[in-house]
């Protein structure tokens, strides 16, 4: 996977895994990609990709706010972009998973994580039965 | 008959869960009352699922335990009920009023901590010092307090106290982007907080702008400048204008501003 270089930009986002956020952070990782002048089709593809990693997350993560939270870290180099949502605790899906209420239209073989394959670099997403545990993904270039 | 789950996740609530369509035994339930009483919890989730089949028997009972649950331990019950048929029963119990429902546990437990335990929402933002960057952390601070009902002049008056403060952070901390900014916002009933941080060396700072920042900032918002045509030295003061609580913080590891609003 392409790496980022030692002289990127480091940023960090953490707010409760609610749905209701997912705009803000969406719209502040775009704000700070247009202040670094990327092109608006690679802004375009990110929101896109954002979105749905993180709506997803929040939708299997919904829960008190207190005690889950989206964590994102993401760095702007040279070269490109990446992204990560850092591990749900496995307990926590564990519990969910037990209560019965795991959302299956959002499972592995979803649309969206098709769509952040094929417009990342480098995507790797895990999974606890079938709910997104940790996200890590990569863009390389400012165009595409 | 009823499983009930105490997880050590959530400390607080219990769970009463009903396997689907299955038969009253009093017993078990009494069982399941005694434990969560002995402990005592302070919120019981009733889950009945999907279950379209709710037992007049057991309605009855969770309403009694809900009485002495509320009136003797102060605890709370709510149930989770997703059969309309099986819902419109235990209402028509309740007399249609006392009666929390909610579609999943998710919700239920949300309500618990936000509604019952008033816990805060919290938004945590960090970027390297830029003073470009500026303008997108006091968007995204902005966004994150309209979410939670600030709108108008309290609105204006804090996109006015994050911008001054990230842009002291950085224009009296450093411009290096290696380093970082730091603001972390809280909200709930009563007050909004703002900290600012700039994790920089005020050693480092006064060696670079030869004046020492927690002093001076003090300075400035205390009695800020008055001269007609300087444009500089009022954003601090504006900032102590516009909070009920404001606190300078520095010590070798940087500087704090910490700001808190009523709402």
């Amino acid at each position: 996977m392409f790496s980022m270089a030692k002289n990127s930009k480091r940023f960090s986002v953490v707010i409760p895994a609610l749905e209701k956020y997912i705009p803000l952070v969406r719209k502040y990782i775009v704000d700070v990609l247009m202040a670094y002048e990327f092109s608006g089709d690679f802004l375009y593809q990110m929101e896109i990709m954002i979105d749905e990693l993180c709506i997803k997350i929040a939708k299997e993560m919904k829960r008190r706010p207190s005690m889950v939270w989206l964590d994102i870290k993401f760095e702007v180099g040279k070269n490109g972009f990446s992204f990560d949502i850092l591990e749900q605790r496995e307990e926590l899906v564990e519990f969910f998973s037990e209560q019965g209420e795991v959302l299956e239209e959002h499972g592995i073989d979803s649309p969206e994580i098709g769509l952040i394959e094929r417009y990342s670099d480098g995507a790797r997403l895990d999974f606890i039965k079938g709910k997104i545990s940790k996200v890590k993904m990569t863009r390389v270039g400012k165009d595409d | 008959m009823p499983n009930l789950i105490l997880s050590e996740e959530f400390r607080e609530i219990a769970f009463l869960r009903f396997e689907e369509n299955e038969r009253f035994d009093s017993d078990k339930l009494n069982d399941c009352f005694d434990k969560i009483k002995k402990d005592p919890w302070k919120f019981v989730i009733a889950d009945f699922g999907l279950s379209s089949e709710v037992s007049d028997e057991t309605i009855k009972e969770i309403i009694e335990f809900s009485r002495v649950f509320s009136a003797k331990y102060f605890g709370k019950l709510c149930f989770v009920v997703r059969n309309e048929e099986a819902l419109k029963k235990i209402n028509f119990a309740y007399n249609d009023g006392f009666l929390k429902n909610f579609r999943n546990t998710h919700d239920a437990i949300n309500y618990f901590y936000w509604d019952s335990c008033k816990e805060r929402e919290v938004l945590r933002v960090k970027m390297p010092s830029n003073i470009g960057l500026v303008p997108s952390m006091r968007t995204c601070v902005n966004d994150f307090f309209a979410l939670n009902g600030i709108e108008g002049k309290a609105a204006f008056q804090i996109e006015m106290i994050i911008d001054e403060l990230c842009n002291n952070a950085i224009e009296h901390g450093t411009q290096d982007e290696r380093k970082t900014v730091e603001v972390l916002c809280s909200i709930n009933e009563e007050q909004v907080e703002i900290n600012v941080y700039n994790g920089y060396s005020p050693r480092a700072a006064k060696k670079r702008s030869g004046h020492e920042t927690g002093k001076n900032m003090e300075k400035w918002a205390e009695l800020p400048n008055r001269t007609e045509n300087d444009f500089r030295g009022r954003g601090l003061g504006l900032v102590k204008t516009f909070s009920d609580n404001f606190e300078i913080n520095s010590s070798s590891d940087g500087t704090w501003v910490h700001v808190i609003k009523k709402r």
